[in-house]
């Protein structure tokens, strides 16, 4: 069935980059398959079988995670200079003036409209690796810094330098591909 | 305080609670520069928008929107096989 193996394929990227070891990556995406079974016959189709499917994944690379304690851990290296983001402040710290953020008005209503998410995985797609991966344990899995340390061995300082610049690109793109352009203001 | 520190306390303020000489240049900058407070509140949407995308039921359009709607990548970094990974959990 086609559908069911893009899903595991795509869970199965997901959790080994959350996860960085294949074989346990492999368990928690049949873990979270025959969780989902016990709940069969209540999904009122595919996009609804797919959002718990992964919602049990989250779970369980959750629970992964906090049990790990540096075991998955990535060299906590200083992060290499981010020029992109450097580059849209000026030497004194002000913004620059094609980066300054603009307002966006409410921008909850995006939150209704499909095209809005398909932009949103667009910009989450385009953060650096080691970006990516530090935001989507602490703002998908729902890690908090102190698990998210424990389970990398990345400082809470190197930590936060990652997530500021991942929320400064995510902001700025969103911006440029959706809350900055004429359609979706309107 | 400038701006440039102003969004990394703002950022730092989504993971703990800043330090009360922090709290109070932040909020002095704030106070000032309605750039930054643009900053903020969109900060706070990225983490509700978050978590509405980690629970959000409807399909995804696909990959036809993200070709009508291309999104370049700025300094030709390569997509990260983490976020493509994620990006490809809503469909593509």
């Amino acid at each position: 069935m086609r559908f069911v193996e893009d899903l595991r394929r795509r869970m199965l990227r997901f959790a080994t980059l959350q996860l960085s070891d294949i074989g346990l990556a492999e368990d928690a995406v049949q873990e979270a398959f025959v969780g989902a079974l016990r709940g069969s016959g209540t999904f009122a189709g595919r996009s609804a079988y797919r959002s718990w499917v992964f919602a049990i994944l989250r779970h369980k690379i959750a629970d992964q995670l906090r049990a790990q304690v540096r075991y998955a851990s990535l060299p906590d290296d200083e992060p290499s200079p981010d020029v992109l983001v450097e580059g849209w402040f000026e030497a004194d710290g002000h913004w620059t003036e094609t980066a300054a953020p603009s307002h966006w008005g409410d921008p909850h209503t995006a939150l209704q409209d499909n095209q809005f998410w398909s932009v949103f995985e667009a910009c989450l797609d385009h953060l650096p690796e080691q970006q990516s991966r530090l935001f989507m344990m602490r703002e998908f899995v729902e890690l908090d810094s102190a698990e998210i340390c424990s389970a990398t061995g990345v400082t809470t300082t190197n930590l936060n330098v990652s997530l500021h610049r991942a929320r400064l690109r995510l902001r700025n793109c969103l911006e440029q591909h959706w809350f900055g352009s004429e359609d979706a203001r309107s | 305080m400038n701006c440039n520190d102003a969004t990394r306390a703002l950022s730092a303020a989504q993971e703990q609670t800043l330090a009360p000489g922090e709290r109070t240049s932040l909020q002095s900058h704030l106070a000032i520069c309605p750039l930054c407070r643009d900053f903020g509140e969109q900060v706070s949407f990225l983490r509700q928008s978050m978590r509405a995308y980690a629970g959000r039921a409807d399909d995804s359009p696909g990959a036809e929107n993200l070709v009508a709607r291309p999104i370049s990548n700025s300094r030709g970094k390569k997509c990260s096989a983490a976020a493509a990974a994620y990006a490809a959990v809503s469909g593509e």
